[in-house]
């Protein structure tokens, strides 16, 4: 290892120092490039950006922006002559040896643990199924990701919350999960009432009348889910002369006959007929049970009892009428008042019976003895700080140890306090990485890569092969990219690229949208997880989030993309022909989270598919420019036509040129993502231009024009996942990286794991720079 | 079977039920600090709403044509202001205060973002969506910092809308910028706590009352604290300013864990537990944030607060006064008559909380009066015309009588231009923590 890391050394120190000769190599190389290609508008009497490129500039961040746009071909603008590859080469590589850039894998800041990385940690480590973290205040993201070293901080309110959630889990860890001794209410979860309802704590709505939610729950035992089916169905059913009799009846049900009560109840029947409600667990049926149209209309059903043996830990579960995921119109199932004719009012759980003892005190080793009180803080301290502790560390806890124990006469309290202390340390609570410029040591490489797959920490292979400092990366990738917990790079990383989390936030109106209630953008949101947990898991193309031909629907959302033949709740894969439907840009939440609740929004899809897909993020509008937030009413004009008036102003039209004909292309699909060929009182027209001036029209032609040029969507996409595999930012240094990455994707057919590959084998993964960048002055010495 | 020792607390909170706790008979009256002092401390508070105010509505008819100097505060007061009338001997309304921080100066576009972070630092944000935040400190924080020990809390800081987790907020600024208005050091926003029931057991409740816990506390941090200073010798730049941010974090932990220790934790008497839910409506949730506040400075938990009662840029939607759409969308109201109403509406009911409050602390008794003596508020927002974007002539009321140093019942009218950071600046000064500067301030404001 030295050896190595010596020779990297010198080749750093040798990168820094100034090389007499080399300011000639820049001036020699770059000035003749500037000449052709930039002055023309670049000078002193134009001055386009203010910059006069006649001379070659002296601020840093001038030069790196020079080889930002010159590397990447964003300059010349199009329409500007483009010099060839090679030139736009070899004017970078001049640019980078003058940043002193050429081979820096730049740095990463301590890293402080996120709200996920925290719960995954305090899971993996000790085997608890509560999640801390999720009382903590939200983590500031950077860059779009919320894992960025450098954003992350720590404030005295976070801290109290790290000593509450330390204390908590140390206790459950040590003495187990607290529950009640006696079977006793847990919870009660109740749905929202109407589509519009805005109670926050509630759980989401289904027009169709189901409910779902999750629960963590404290010990391994059975629990009993008491759900009350609401039924409101006869009401409004269509006044015929059986209706008749049946509603004359109903006034004078008090005093009914057997036989008068049994026809009643056959009218009923006729009326609504059975449906049978079915209630999962974790996806599995569990009980099933029939409702009938009935007596009181409301809840004489009673509660149905289900009593399921759980582990402990979190459990979803969903109460819902499948044969609606059918119905045609579902509207039908919603009354006049707003409210559901048949719906799942609640779940109450009650438990635990017959609880299994818990888990506790599951450490290394049980014996009562100091010397079993040490390995058991050397393994705990191991584990939680992803690296063997010093001996000095160790000798410090086994004494808070030993004090406790002789302080209060116990044994186990002794092991609360340092496994608190262990939870409480800046080791547990940041990554650092403390080697020297050069190879990161192998601890921290397994830190990197099991927090960039599994956004939780290095499991036991992957501590002891650190341990052996061998670690056969690749090898170790391969492994856990096959395992679950690779699900959270879908979750974590698509989820923040893609923009789903915010889904939430851009809800459809529900009087615009009567059909998109908050399970159809569940499921959307869900489609678009397991579209891109697909793409990860059976290695597939990254250019099919462009222009993929399948995706995953179950009948509800089929029917909202007229995809006919599936049906029923779950989901299946289907096969597309990509006219409609076909890549993220078909799919209803990536269109409904980049629209406004009412209406399209063609700027801000363009600024979505600039800004997501190919990392150009166009400026922002100029000051004093009002939005167009919304239509002016009554003028008369199509949604494109007033952003065509818009436009027409000369200092909105420079931006807007580039964002809004992509927009335009996805103006077949409403802001709930169905499709459509009108708007309002006027057709569709769904074409526009792209800057390169290529014409295209409607989804397919965008997308046909975005594969043309498939290394700008790869080579965002790859920056995306380098950056959120770092937790940093993508600097200027990073460019022969991508270079390097996009150029071994395109030989391999865009394959998703030879990004991830590529990633982990690259230069700023595997190394880190730690001390400060070159000084300005010192660039033009060179 | 569970341990022995699982206390009632866990075991409650287990059941996932609210937890009751016991209701004391008195109210326990706001402690005094050092031997002797008879006075009550002074406290101070401020609050904050997004996207400007219809300015027509709230400073009175003919303010702008004013000169220089102070008057009583008009019989006639416009729609949004009126709402404070029952208030008109505890409110000043100030004018002419500007935070030309919260400008372009040359960055562009982003005038929401930039006036979250500015408004209670005085100093223009840097425009970053995610790496190097810089802002100022606060003047709630400095306040809070200087104040420390007194007080088992330097500060509060509450707010009723969830930050916005993502990159870029506002054309290239940082959510961390609109999250937060209250900022520790200018790299390190205090993000306000939005569920009621967090900051109630804060304040009263959880913790650990056993003397033994808080002394294991105690060693934990020791060692923990000697961790952090054995790995900050070994570490430079960046990952050392990480580090010390962890160690300050502790620092203050420890203080509250020592002043628990000497004190006595305050009971909140008659005042039942949040739910564990955060109130849907707005109304229910800001005035649940004002009663705690109160309780805390009642209980002398604190003597600064903040209260965020909405993000800049909010997209909240105020059904409950028949207003669906989203409040920043309306703002841009290039002129339509039906939109302005709409702002209106909201601006009035976000100062009908305000008064909610201004009423509240008025019939809390406070040592030789009620609290509303022994407060200074400042209400208002970082933009005045929140459809061009103005952080000129801001919208500033300023309430109660901060231990007698403020003189209510006024408006007041300063020359243009004149930094809202003087503003801060005197209110430091009245609070006994006096700056030379803040922000970028250029003296103190006479006249308050």
């Amino acid at each position: 290892m030295l050896p190595i890391r010596r020779i990297l050394f010198v080749s750093f120190t040798a990168l820094l120092a100034a090389t007499p000769g080399s300011a000639q190599s820049l001036s020699s190389t770059l000035d003749p490039f500037l000449k052709k290609n930039c002055v023309g508008c670049h000078n002193a009497s134009f001055a386009s950006a203010k910059l006069d490129l006649h001379e070659i500039p002296t601020g840093r961040g001038v030069l790196e922006k020079l080889l930002e746009r010159i590397s990447t071909g964003r300059m010349p603008p199009p329409g500007a002559p483009m010099p060839s590859k090679v030139e736009r080469n070899l004017a970078s590589v001049a640019l980078e040896r003058a940043l002193g850039i050429g081979d820096n894998p730049g740095r990463v800041t301590a890293h402080r643990l996120n709200r996920v990385e925290y719960n995954n940690s305090v899971r993996d480590l000790l085997g608890v199924s509560i999640r801390p973290a999720d009382d903590f205040p939200l983590d500031d993201a950077g860059y779009g990701f919320d894992n960025i070293g450098d954003v992350l901080s720590v404030s005295p309110l976070l801290m109290e919350k790290y000593a509450t959630a330390a204390r908590r889990t140390a206790r459950i860890a040590v003495y187990g999960e607290s529950y009640p001794l006696k079977p006793s209410k847990l919870t009660r979860l109740l749905g929202k009432k109407t589509q519009d309802d805005a109670t926050a704590n509630a759980l989401p709505y289904s027009i169709r009348g189901a409910l779902w939610a999750s629960y963590n729950f404290p010990v391994d035992g059975e629990y009993e889910f008491r759900m009350r089916v609401a039924n409101y169905r006869p009401r409004d059913t269509a006044g015929t002369d059986r209706e008749a009799v049946r509603q004359r009846k109903l006034t004078l049900k008090f005093n009914l006959s057997e036989a008068e009560k049994t026809e009643l109840m056959e009218l009923n029947r006729i009326a609504d007929p059975p449906v049978k409600m079915v209630f999962s667990v974790d996806g599995k049926a569990v009980y099933t049970e029939i409702v009938e149209g009935n007596l009181d209309y409301q809840y004489a059903h009673g509660e149905s009892v289900a009593r399921v043996k759980l582990k402990a830990g979190e459990h979803s579960f969903r109460a819902s009428f499948p044969e609606y995921a059918g119905m045609e119109k579902p509207r039908t199932n919603v009354n006049l008042d707003g409210r559901r004719k048949l719906f799942t009012d609640y779940f109450d759980i009650v438990g635990p019976f017959n609880p299994a003892p818990v888990r506790k005190g599951n450490f290394i080793c049980a014996a009562r003895t100091p010397e079993c009180s040490q390995r058991i803080v050397e393994d705990l301290a191991r584990r939680a700080w992803r690296r063997v502790p010093t001996q000095v560390e160790v000798d410090e806890l086994t004494e808070l140890a030993t004090q406790v124990r002789k302080d209060s006469e116990s044994f186990d309290e002794g092991v609360r306090v340092v496994l608190q202390a262990i939870l409480m340390s800046p080791n547990f609570l940041f990554r650092i990485e403390r080697e020297p410029d050069g190879p990161l040591n192998a601890y921290s490489l397994a830190s990197r890569l099991s927090f960039f797959l599994w956004s939780a920490p290095p499991d036991e292979a992957l501590l002891r092969a650190a341990a052996r400092g061998t670690t056969a990366v690749r090898a170790e990738a391969t492994r856990m990219m096959a395992d679950a917990k690779a699900n959270a790079l879908v979750e974590n990383f698509a989820g923040q690229w893609l923009g789903l989390r915010i889904l939430d936030r851009r809800k459809p109106d529900p009087v615009r949208f009567p059909l998109v209630d908050d399970e159809l953008l569940e499921w959307m949101r869900r489609e678009s997880e397991l579209f891109a947990r697909a793409i990860l898991r059976e290695n597939r193309s990254v250019l099919e989030f462009i222009d993929g031909r399948f995706t995953y629907v179950n009948g509800p959302l089929a029917r909202h993309y007229r995809i006919a033949g599936v049906s029923g709740e779950e989901f299946q894969r289907v096969e597309l022909d990509g006219v409609q439907r076909g890549g993220v840009l078909g799919q209803g939440a990536i269109l409904a989270l980049s629209s406004y609740a009412t209406r399209t929004s063609p700027v801000i899809r363009g600024k979505w598919v600039l800004e997501n897909l190919l990392g150009a993020a166009p400026p922002p509008p100029p000051a004093d420019v009002p939005a167009l937030d919304e239509p002016g009413a009554g003028t008369g004009l199509s949604g494109r036509q007033l952003m065509e008036q818009h436009r027409a102003k000369e200092e909105c039209a420079a931006c807007h040129r580039s964002m809004d004909p992509i927009g335009f292309a996805l103006e077949n699909y409403d802001a709930s993502g169905a499709w459509r060929e009108r708007e309002g009182n006027f057709a569709v027209n769904a074409s526009g231009t792209l800057p390169g001036g290529r014409a295209f029209s409607g989804p397919g032609g965008l997308k046909q024009a975005l594969l043309a040029q498939p290394d700008a969507f790869v080579r965002n996409f790859a920056e995306k996942m380098l950056t959120y595999a770092l937790g940093r930012g993508v600097e200027a240094h990073d460019r022969q990286t991508l270079d390097r990455i996009v150029e071994r994707m395109a030989a391999d057919g865009y394959r998703f794991s030879t990004l991830v590959n590529e990633i982990i084998d690259s230069r700023p993964f595997r190394m880190r720079k730690s001390s400060v960048a070159v000084k300005v002055e010192e660039i033009h010495a060179r | 079977m569970p341990g022995k020792s699982i206390s009632r607390r866990a075991l409650l909170r287990g059941t996932g039920t609210a937890i009751a706790l016991p209701l004391l008979e008195a109210m326990v009256p706001a402690f005094v600090h050092g031997a002797g002092a008879a006075a009550s401390p002074c406290r101070m508070a401020f609050i904050y709403v997004p996207n400007g105010i219809m300015m027509s509505e709230w400073f009175p008819a003919g303010t702008a044509a004013m000169a220089p100097g102070a008057v009583a505060l008009p019989t006639e007061l416009p729609r949004i202001s009126r709402i404070l009338a029952p208030f008109r001997d505890d409110i000043s309304l100030l004018s002419g205060l500007t935070h030309n921080g919260g400008r372009a100066l040359g960055d562009g576009p982003g005038d929401h973002g930039r006036a979250g972070a500015n408004y209670l630092t005085g100093v223009h944000p840097k425009k970053t969506n995610g790496r190097e935040l810089r802002a100022g400190v606060s003047v709630d924080q400095i306040a809070g910092q200087r104040l420390a020990g007194k007080t088992r809390f330097g500060s509060l800081e509450l707010g009723c809308e969830e930050g916005v987790q993502g990159g870029s907020c506002d054309n290239g600024y940082s959510c961390a910028y609109s999250n937060s208005i209250s900022w520790r050091t200018p790299s390190s926003p205090s993000p306000a706590e939005i569920r009621p029931r967090a900051v109630f057991e804060r304040l009263f409740g959880a913790g650990e009352t056993d003397p033994r816990e808080a002394r294991y506390q105690q060693s934990i941090l020791d060692v923990v604290v000697g961790q952090t200073k054995r790995l900050n010798a070994t570490l430079a730049g960046d990952d050392r300013r990480k580090l010390d941010e962890y160690l300050d974090s502790i620092r203050e932990l420890e203080k509250r864990i020592q002043s628990a220790e000497r004190e006595t934790r305050p009971k909140a008497v008659g005042f039942a537990v949040p739910d564990s839910s955060i109130p849907t409506e707005f109304g229910e949730h800001s005035r649940v944030m004002f009663d705690l506040m109160t309780l805390a400075f009642q209980t002398d938990s604190t003597r600064v607060a903040t209260v965020l009662l909405a993000l800049e840029q909010s997209p909240r939607a105020y059904p409950e006064i028949g207003i669906p759409e989203a409040h920043h969308g309306l703002t841009h109201h290039q002129g339509d008559k039906e939109k302005i109403e709409k702002v209106t509406q909201i601006n009035c009911f976000h100062v009908k909380q305000l008064a909610y409050l201004l009423d509240k602390l008025k019939r809390t008794p406070d040592g030789d009066g009620t609290l509303l003596d022994h407060v200074m508020i400042s209400y208002g927002s970082g933009l005045s015309d929140g459809n061009g974007h103005d952080h000129s002539n801001l919208p500033v009321a300023l309430a109660g009588r901060g231990c007698g140093q403020l003189k209510p019942g006024r408006l007041v009218r300063y020359k243009a231009e004149t930094p809202m950071s003087n503003l801060f600046v005197s209110m430091l000064d009245k609070m006994g923590v006096p700056v030379d500067s803040l922000g970028d301030s250029d003296g103190g404001l006479t006249g308050l």
